[in-house]
């Protein structure tokens, strides 16, 4: 197993809200959209399927005939991340990287249109597809677990399932909009304008198989 | 009509193309301006990459919004940057600004050593052969480059052979040959369309590295209607008649081709 860095990215969130994900965790979809917020357990296996999983990465915004027609990404059981990725340019000989900040940061200003937050969190992947055990995140960028040509495989996606717990999740960093603009304005790389980290974090060093020596 | 209207209808959205662009112009600047002043060679490399393929984006986007001007000017700096990585790839975008095959000639690939074989790689050579061979030259498959016909390469992955059949087409002028020649490249532009705008979601944001105007069929269309027009002919929209193509597809070469040559409709 290996703990995977990704950076969700979410606009237009207060701070408020932010602390509340650091309390309950990113939920997925499926679970934020149920009436009652209370989340069917023997529901999850159903839901956890390569078909769905398909959907999620190719057919996020299509009328879903499991689902009565609705939008699947309204019932989506994933949440999709970035952990950025490397591409090979063939036309230049070369590998090209996308920083996972940069893609993610188009998606948490919803497009270049308001603030956003992006979320520093920890995944658990296991370098084999494991669709049923949501426990794992799904590592759809990586060519040599999911073959299929996709053609947002650049976008560097892990896909985790149902949800995010807030003890794994390390920080938010807020990015104004505006400053990002100033920033390029004067051909300078932006940056985040600040930053809260999350007391619930639980740091890997601290379940990671890292014996220290006695003092 | 100019291209711009028919953004509706190819399901794309006026002002986040407007928007993103903004911001590529903006990433483009931004690492141009890192690659000035970082030394180690290889991370001055990956700025100007990221530069010149932030500038290529905002480039097609211009196309998309009908901003020959503006089209112009991102070309020609994602070409600047890409030739001055001694890749003749940067050609390819100075076709999609306003140079004729002739002025590429003249210009950039002699003034970057690509005329005396000052490339990066050899396969890269393919470029330059399409583009000498659009410019009037004689065109003979390369020995360097004959074993590597299979190799994929630019965004679409297209084997270098497609280049070197059009290279050999258009040395030869025969229409007939060109047509045939560049009909690889409009049916694997065709299928990528069609493939990317099934996804609706990842297509109204262009969350992909395919472009719906993209630069590399682009110039590739530029060139082969120059070198036609030099010879007082067309090659457009001929081509569009042999080629079968989805209604998006036709619609944005039949509209993206005049506005780069400045006809109006």
């Amino acid at each position: 197993m290996i703990i995977q860095q990704v950076i969700k990215g979410i606009p237009g969130l207060s701070d408020t809200q932010v602390q509340d994900i650091f309390r309950e965790g990113i939920l997925c979809n499926w679970w934020r959209n149920l009436p009652t917020r209370q989340l069917p357990q023997d529901q999850i296996l159903r839901k956890l399927t390569d078909r769905n999983l398909d959907w999620h990465q190719n057919s996020y915004d299509k009328p879903d005939p499991l689902e009565n027609g609705q939008t699947f990404s309204l019932n989506t059981p994933y949440i999709s991340t970035t952990a950025g990725t490397v591409t090979r340019d063939l036309a230049n000989k070369t590998n090209t990287l996308t920083p996972a900040w940069r893609i993610a940061l188009y998606f948490a200003t919803d497009r270049w249109m308001k603030d956003g937050w992006l979320f520093y969190c920890h995944l658990f992947v296991i370098g084999k597809r494991a669709p049923g055990l949501h426990s794992f995140s799904e590592e759809l960028r990586e060519l040599n677990i999911y073959h299929g040509f996709s053609l947002y495989q650049p976008e560097g996606e892990i896909t985790a399932k149902i949800s995010i717990p807030a003890a794994q999740i390390e920080r938010a960093d807020f990015w104004s909009l505006k400053d990002s603009q100033d920033s390029l304005a004067k051909q300078m790389l932006p940056h985040p304008s600040r930053s809260l980290s999350n007391p619930n974090f639980i740091k890997t060093d601290d379940i990671s198989n890292i014996r220290g020596f006695l003092l | 009509m100019p291209l711009v209207t028919f953004l509706e209808k190819f399901g794309l959205d006026r002002e986040l193309i407007e928007r993103d662009r903004a911001m590529s112009e903006g990433f483009a600047r931004a690492h141009a301006r890192e690659a000035a002043k970082v030394e180690n060679p290889d991370q001055r490399f990956l700025h100007e990459l990221t530069a010149a393929t932030e500038y290529r984006r905002a480039g097609a986007h211009s196309v998309l919004l009908s901003d020959r001007h503006s089209a112009s000017m991102h070309f020609q700096q994602a070409g600047q940057l890409y030739c001055s990585m001694h890749n003749p790839y940067g050609l390819l975008m100075l076709a999609c600004a306003d140079y004729s095959p002739r002025d590429l000639i003249e210009g950039p690939a002699r003034e970057f050593g690509f005329l005396r074989g000052q490339v990066e790689d050899r396969l890269q050579l393919g470029y330059l052969n399409i583009v000498s061979a659009a410019a009037g030259s004689e065109y003979t498959l390369d020995e360097g480059i004959s074993g590597s016909l299979a190799s994929s390469r630019g965004m679409l992955g297209l084997p270098i052979g497609a280049y070197t059949d059009l290279a050999l087409a258009l040395s030869r002028e025969e229409p007939k040959a060109v047509l045939e020649a560049t009909a690889p490249f409009l049916s694997t532009y065709n299928n990528c369309m069609k493939r990317a705008r099934e996804d609706t979601y990842h297509w109204r944001a262009i969350a992909m590295p395919f472009h719906p105007a993209e630069p590399d069929i682009l110039s590739v269309v530029y060139l082969v209607e120059a070198a036609a027009r030099f010879r007082e002919q067309r090659f457009f929209p001929e081509i569009l008649g042999v080629v079968p193509l989805t209604s998006d597809a036709a619609n944005l070469l039949y509209n993206a081709v005049p506005e780069r040559f400045g006809d109006t409709h």
